[in-house]
């Protein structure tokens, strides 16, 4: 719906979207301008007649245009800050008043909702073939069955003479007379039997086996889910799993893309170095901090030090302004394009230029905060202050204490006095809310009064009052510097406002700018409230807000200053964008300093740092006026919009004036490394693609181990498609040469063993590219995709720099399609959406930007070394039982039909079955479904310490070693020769007996029920007590069922009776003598196989268990010896080695 | 109060300790790996069991005496005859009995309690739709006014109800056969109870109530088609007549394949002479000959046989169960060979992995 009208008097309201996108934080939306204006005051909708054009239903989320044509001919704009979305939560906001534009399926909500993607795995499609090859297997087995059957009963068509075949029913006919022609014809018969046969085998395609899988993946989701690993400390978030099935694909990733920001890293930004005037000024980041909470509310942790110098400097600039403030009683005069003009304006860009929501304090958290109850009026602000004042102390004590060395002024320089109640008349406006205010009060006070009562009055220890770590140079008052370090002040003292950003690049920089007095108190559409020091609060009145985006990859802001009115524009944004548009005609001087800023941004960029660039531009009224017209104009197009308003940025975001540079650390998150470096060793090949400048990105690859120094880097930026197909080529050829010589080399060298064929000294290669040329490359008419691929394949890892969104999803989708691999996309912001949508499993890190990946993703995960868990462990284990239990069910359920395909031998092909009708359905329902299930939500083939120790026993997986084609075949065999042994050796011990159809049927199935427990047994490769449990759980069924159902029904259900064959079949020995036999000789061969595997040719997983098991029992050898007890730990006993 | 909470608390605890292991997956499991020296003791017990084992069952099977008439094709006894008894019946239209008799000669004493077979060949019982010909809520004795569809075509005709319905019922075995002493020329008695399972005799198979004639319990019904006498003429006795009648209930167990063998009697041996089981000595057989088998060309045997706790004689089981012992004592062997040749690299890397874990 359209905001109209709202409970606040700018007409804004804030919402919060978390049902839509999981962004808690508010959001400000706005009521239509343009249009209370007619309205008066009071809104009333009776009065509201409109005509309101909207664009269609779109699943844009953050999208949205349409206009309100006046009748004066004047459209007023309707934009997204307009719009509040189904599922929005209206918040700090008393009433609004709307205009509803969509309804019903058309809210944006609604359709993007419609459809979820059905994922389906590499396993599953795998197992899809070999359903079709079951139909196939299927058909034959009715065809040769049909034609037997025509075949029988053709055999007496030549006795019909000689009287009726008492077992062949005459043709259904009302009478029992023989009909001139007793029987069908064969053909006729073989026709209808061989549908009868479709019905009976139809078993083989295993519909169960669908069942079976969701189910057991399900419980495999939930326990990804219920691990306790997955759980971030500091968040206290865990792992989502969005798509519930493809677990086992996280098993078989042989690619992962994943973006750079928050992802690799924490994307908690942390300021480090600033260039100002062509200084460098760098900060020493505070490390131990960032272990501390990091919630994003109070993001106001201590995170990097003032830079000393900066400090000095900036004090320089402002005490001349302290003192000549009141003098002149006017605004102070700063030498325009001075450089303290510059280092002023700089950091009124990092305060200013940003979307950061200045978040309000609600009353009651004051009163919390100290502990009593404070009314909100500034008469006992000083109290609270007081107050507040020694908890700092008390609390700030023993780590000021460790911080005191860094500071080179202990005291104050400053001749003001830094005790709050030096100030006894406080302005009406140092209200709770902004404690902060009074120190326009000291700032305008030009009497520096060292109130001796301070320290008399005071009960702190003399020592105390040097001890904080004040920031002094910068001349406010102590209780201010206290709070720039609320890392070690309790929380409840929230003087500082908190910052909400959509991105932590300009949480970091509006921070920064507080630490050096430059506090952006308030912000609103209009104007923003910032205090400056020299200056006191002064209040710009925004003019226009050129939002970021991707494609400027800067944002301005344009404000009025208060005194000199003048129009600025302060611009802010990578430096690419700002130095291509600095002002040309320059003198000397100011091309000096650009290139000097240009060689400070070039090593911020090799320490890894994210450099951004200050600009700023004084616009003349004129020059203002014609582009705010020529803006609004675009604003209010209906068609082309977006571009119309591109185009009119573009046009004052010019000649710009550099003031400084920054660089802002995005630290690596913990583990990143170790991550990455076990992936690789897992055989992952892992893509870095990253919006980042080169020099960066490569900086950081080095740091997360992705490149390793012995690498050979191959690097290609390519200016033209020529220049690209050519370096590819020249590439390619050069690898191609040097696997020559390698393979030359090694055959030459005779004593190469084959085992150490893999580890001989391949040149690990590292692919850098940059986006110009991943644009050529993708590029469909170069023709260079597979050429590229099958470079990047001969690399062991790639980055790509520079690339969009949908580069990155280009990239994803060309390595997943021409390299027919399994891809995996890991991503934390809006900008990876695209790419984790495209690859085979998405995985979206809940981090700080957003939560639209983790939208989009399958796998939210916190933290980027869960990864490593995920893949190795979890999706080892899922893909590992899922294959297993896949196969099992092909072989369960042939073997079971080919045990009745040979019964039709006995039977003249008859389609009928020793088994009874219950039996046949509840066979494959009940008595073999719980051990099969258990196994593929529990068992696992190696341990969580094997699996994570050894990264390589991942390729397991990565190669689908445990379910190929072939033993999909060789389970279908297995299936075959158990069937055989099943009944033909039960048939052979019923020869010449009086047996009946069921007693035999009866004895059949319970020994094809064993033995298939036998089978799984034998597959279980950790037995717990829930496998156990299982196949207990399912004989006993097998029991009761039959115990049940073989007793108490005489006739019922109209098949033939039952009765009393089970008992009589468990009190024959031959049934027991044929059970045993036959289930153990028909899982022979299997064991007698698995077991010459195991012990002759060994996989890596079975191997790496075989070493960790005896070290396990060295170490339990040991220790028993030493008479500790380890049983608690020891996990795997192995009873026959012990 | 707390004495009695304890133990539950404890459970309690136990409970959410195994919740929080089966959430982390992490309960304690026992990780074997089919090595040569784990599989070992498998093979040689299995080994170890079965050969003994499948010994026994040879001699069991071995002390089963059994003796085999096939009479298919026997000669009619009545004078001026001079058919087998299959022709004199199929060109009555399967209407004319006909008495044959087959000389036999025992000429081993058996020992136990002998039981006499009839056996059919090539007679498909289990034959689909011939399995499902039947309703046993008639022949529970429950509901003989409506017979179940599944006995058609022998359910019905003009109005009356086969009385047993159904084709396993029609086609019913109605040879009979009669033992004699040759050299006495003396009727051997047969003990045609407890030929059928208990079960099928007490609950299975009930007469309809009232007396067992066409008014009263089998009223409007009719004898099925190939019948030579109504279902409550089947015999003498009453309490084995009808419906209990277990020549009837033996039959209407379908067998499992095509050749069987169907339990007919058992011979009386309070008769003197065979108290102790079965006397050598020359016998015929006398065959009421009704039952036509050349329509698809079946035989007809009398199987005398005793019993082992097995049945009867079957030396597969034995030679089974001894084969496949020999099999795992062999791959025993095999597998100990292989662990001792290979097994010591396990040994090896136990060394090494003391003091390098993990490397390669």
């Amino acid at each position: 719906m359209v905001v109209l009208n709202s409970s606040d008097e700018h007409g804004l309201c804030f919402i919060e979207s978390s049902n839509l996108d999981g962004e808690s934080n508010l959001k400000q939306r706005q009521s239509v301008k343009g249009l209370n204006l007619g309205l008066q005051e009071e809104f009333q909708v009776t009065q509201f007649s409109y005509m309101m054009e909207v664009g269609p239903p779109t699943t844009k989320m953050y999208h949205f245009t349409g206009t309100i044509p006046l009748a004066t001919g004047e459209r007023v704009p309707l934009s997204k800050d307009n719009l509040l979305l189904r599922d929005c939560t209206l918040r700090n906001t008393d009433y609004i008043e709307g205009v509803v534009v969509y309804a019903g399926r058309e809210t944006k909500a609604m359709l993007n909702n419609g459809g979820t993607r059905y994922k389906r795995s590499r396993l599953e499609r795998r197992m899809n073939l070999e359903v079709i090859w079951c139909v196939v297997i299927l058909f034959f087995m009715c065809l040769i069955s049909a034609t037997g059957s025509g075949l029988w009963q053709s055999q007496f068509e030549v006795n019909i003479s000689q009287g009726l075949v008492p077992f062949l029913l005459p043709q259904a006919s009302g009478t029992p007379l023989p009909p001139p022609r007793q029987l069908n014809s064969p053909v006729w018969v073989g026709f209808i039997s061989f549908w009868t046969f479709i019905i009976i085998y139809q078993v083989i395609i295993p519909i169960s086996l669908y069942v079976t899988i969701e189910v057991i993946k399900l419980m495999q989701v939930y326990h990804i889910h219920q691990d306790k690993d997955f759980k971030d400390k500091k968040s206290g978030k865990t792992i989502e799993c969005r798509a519930l099935n493809i677990p086992e694909e996280l098993g078989q990733i042989e690619y992962v893309f994943t973006d750079k920001t928050g992802t690799l890293t924490e994307n908690q930004m942390v300021f480090q170095c600033c260039s100002i005037n062509d200084v460098d000024y760098s900060h020493t980041p505070i490390i131990n901090t960032s272990s501390s909470s990091s919630s994003q509310g109070s993001n106001q942790q201590e995170t990097f030090a003032l830079n000393a110098q900066l400090q000095e400097e900036l004090s320089a600039i402002e005490l001349p302004l302290i003192y000549a403030q009141p003098r002149h009683h006017q605004p102070p005069a700063v030498p325009q394009n001075s450089p303290q003009e510059r280092m002023i304006d700089f950091f009124l860009t990092l305060a200013a230029c940003n979307t950061v929501v200045v978040a309000k304090h609600p009353h009651h958290d004051q009163m919390n905060a100290s502990g009593m109850i404070v009314p909100s009026n500034s008469a006992n602000s000083s109290e609270v202050d007081n107050a507040s004042f020694t908890s700092i102390i008390s609390n700030s004590w023993a780590p000021a204490k460790v911080l005191k060395g860094m500071w080179p002024f202990p005291r104050p320089l400053s001749p003001i006095a830094p005790s709050p109640r030096s100030t006894p008349p406080r302005t009406p406006e140092s209200s709770p809310r902004y404690p902060e205010s009074p120190s326009i009060n000291i700032h305008m006070n030009p009497i520096p009064v060292q109130n001796p009562s301070h320290h008399s009055l005071d009960p702190m220890p003399e020592p105390l009052s040097n001890s904080p770590p004040r920031p002094t140079l910068l001349n406010i008052q102590p209780e201010l510097s206290f709070q720039q370090l609320p890392s070690v002040t309790p929380p409840p003292l929230d003087i500082k406002p908190i910052y909400e950003a959509e991105s932590p690049d300009e949480l970091a920089l509006v921070d920064a700018a507080y630490k050096y007095g430059f506090r952006l108190l308030r912000r609103s559409l209009h104007n923003i409230l910032v205090s400056i020091p020299g200056l006191g609060l002064c209040e710009y009145e925004v003019l226009h807000v050129l939002p970021f985006d991707s494609n400027r990859k800067r944002m301005s802001i344009i404000v009025r200053h208060p005194h000199t009115y003048q129009k600025i524009l302060y611009c802010k944004g990578a430096d690419s964008a700002i130095l291509d548009n600095l002002s040309r005609d320059v003198d000397e001087q100011t091309k000096l300093r650009v290139f000097r800023t240009q060689q400070h941004l070039n090593t911020y960029s090799k320490l890894g740092l994210r450099v951004l660039c200050m600009a700023k531009r004084v616009l003349s009224d004129s020059e203002y006026e014609s582009w705010a017209a020529g803006h609004s104009v675009a604003e209010n197009s209906l068609g082309g919009r977006e571009r119309k308003l591109h185009d009119s940025y573009c046009r004052i975001e010019k000649n710009l004036n550099l003031l400084g540079a920054t660089g802002i650390e995005d630290r690596l998150q913990d583990g990143v490394p170790e991550t990455i470096q076990a992936l690789r060793k897992a055989g992952i090949v892992v893509w870095v693609l990253t919006g980042d400048k080169q020099e960066t990105a490569i900086n950081i690859a080095y740091s997360c181990a992705l490149f390793q120094p012995t690498m050979e880097i191959l690097k290609l930026n390519a200016r033209t498609k020529d220049q690209a197909e050519r370096t590819i080529n020249f590439f390619l050829q050069q690898i191609q040469q040097q696997e020559e010589l390698r393979e030359l080399s090694q055959s030459n060298g005779e004593c190469v063993p084959p085992g150490t064929q893999s580890s001989a000294p391949a040149k690990q290669r590292g692919l850098v590219v940059d986006g110009r040329t991943l644009l050529y490359i993708l590029d469909r008419r170069a023709n260079l995709k597979k050429k590229f691929l099958s470079l990047a394949k001969q690399c062991s890892a790639v980055l790509c720099c520079r690339a969009t969104p949908l580069q990155k999803a280009l990239i994803v989708r060309s390595a997943k399609d021409s390299l027919k691999v399994l891809t995996l996309a890991v991503g934390d912001g809006a900008n990876d959406v695209s790419m984790i949508q495209t690859a085979d499993v998405g995985v979206g890190i809940s981090g700080l930007e957003g939560r639209q990946a983790v939208m989009a993703s399958d796998y939210a995960i916190a933290r980027f070394r869960h990864l490593e868990k995920l893949l190795l462990v979890h999706g080892h284990w899922c893909y590992n039982r899922l294959a297993r239990i896949i196969l099992y069910f092909f072989y369960k359920n042939a073997s079971f039909v080919l045990i009745l395909l040979w019964y039709q031998l006995y039977n003249g092909f008859s389609g009928s079955s020793m088994i009874d009708q219950m039996y046949l359905m509840v066979f494959n329902l009940f008595f073999t479904s719980i051990p099969p299930i258990v196994v593929g939500i529990y068992d696992q083939d190696a341990p969580e310490e094997v699996l994570l120790a050894e990264p390589y026993l991942y390729s397991q997986g990565r190669t689908s070693s445990v379910y190929q084609p072939s033993t999909f075949w060789f389970n279908i065999l297995d299936a075959l020769y158990q069937s055989v042994i099943l009944f033909f050796v039960t048939a052979l011990c019923y020869q010449e007996s009086t047996a009946g159809m069921y007693e035999f049927g009866m004895t059949v199935t319970h020994a094809c029920l064993l033995a298939q427990s036998l089978h799984i047994a034998i597959e279980t490769k950790a037995w717990t007590i829930l496998h156990i449990g299982g196949l207990v759980a399912s004989l006993l069924l097998f029991y009761i069922f039959g115990a049940l159902y073989t007793a108490t029904c005489p006739a019922c259900l109209g098949s033939p009776s039952q009765y009393g064959e089970l008992g009589h079949a468990l009190a024959s020995p031959v049934h027991w003598l044929a059970v045993i036999l036959t289930s153990i000789l028909a899982v022979l061969p299997r064991f007698v196989v698995r077991a010459l595997q195991c012990s002759l040719n060994p996989d890596e997983v079975t191997q790496a268990l075989l070493q960790h098991h005896s070290s396990r029992l060295m170490d339990f050898i040991v220790s028993w010896s030493a008479s500790t007890s380890t049983s608690s730990t020891y996990r795997c006993r192995d009873p026959d080695t012990t | 109060m707390s004495a009695q909470d304890l133990p539950n608390d404890q459970s309690k605890a136990k409970q959410s300790k195994f919740n929080q292991k089966f959430k982390q997956q992490r309960l304690p499991a026992w990780q074997p790996i089919l090595t040569a020296d784990t599989v070992l003791p498998a093979f040689f017990l299995i080994g170890l069991l079965f050969v003994p084992l499948g010994a026994a069952l040879l001699f069991f099977s071995h002390s089963v005496q059994e003796m085999e008439l096939d009479y298919t094709d026997c000669k009619s006894v009545e004078a001026g005859v001079s058919m087998p008894c299959s022709e004199v019946i199929r060109k009555s239209n399967f209407t004319a009995e006909c008495t044959c008799q087959v000389n036999f000669t025992i000429t081993e004493p058996f020992k136990k309690t002998v039981y006499l077979y009839y056996g059919l060949d090539n007679f498909y019982q289990n034959h689909r739709r011939y399995v499902k010909s039947r309703d046993d809520n008639q022949l529970l004795g429950k509901d003989i006014t409506s017979p179940s569809n599944d006995c058609n075509p022998f359910g019905m005709s003009d109005g009356k109800i086969y009385a047993p319905c159904g084709a396993i019922a029609n086609s019913m075995f109605n040879d009979s056969l009669t033992l004699y002493d040759a050299g006495k020329d003396e009727k051997l008695k047969l003990i045609k109870t407890d030929i059928a399972w208990p079960s099928d005799r007490k609950i299975k198979f009930n007469n309809p109530p009232g007396k067992l004639n066409d008014s009263e319990a089998f009223k409007n019904t009719i004898k099925p088609p190939y019948w030579t006498k109504n279902v409550w003429e089947l015999s003498d006795d009453p309490s084995n007549n009808g419906y209990k009648n277990e020549d009837l209930i033996v039959w209407m167990r379908s067998a499992a394949f095509p050749t069987f063998r169907k339990l007919y009697g058992k011979i009386d041996h309070s008769m003197i002479g065979f108290k102790f089981g079965f006397p050598k000595g020359r016998y015929y057989l006398e065959v009421q000959y009704r039952y036509p088998v050349d329509s698809f060309g079946g035989r007809k045997r009398m199987i005398l046989s005793t019993t082992s706790f097995l049945g009867g004689k079957n030396n597969f089981l034995g030679i089974a169960y001894i084969t496949v012992g020999c099999i795992c004592l062999l791959l025993g062997i095999i597998f100990l060979i292989i662990h001792i040749k290979f097994g010591k690299r396990a040994v090896d890397q136990l060394n090494i992995n003391q003091n390098t874990p993990y490397s390669d």
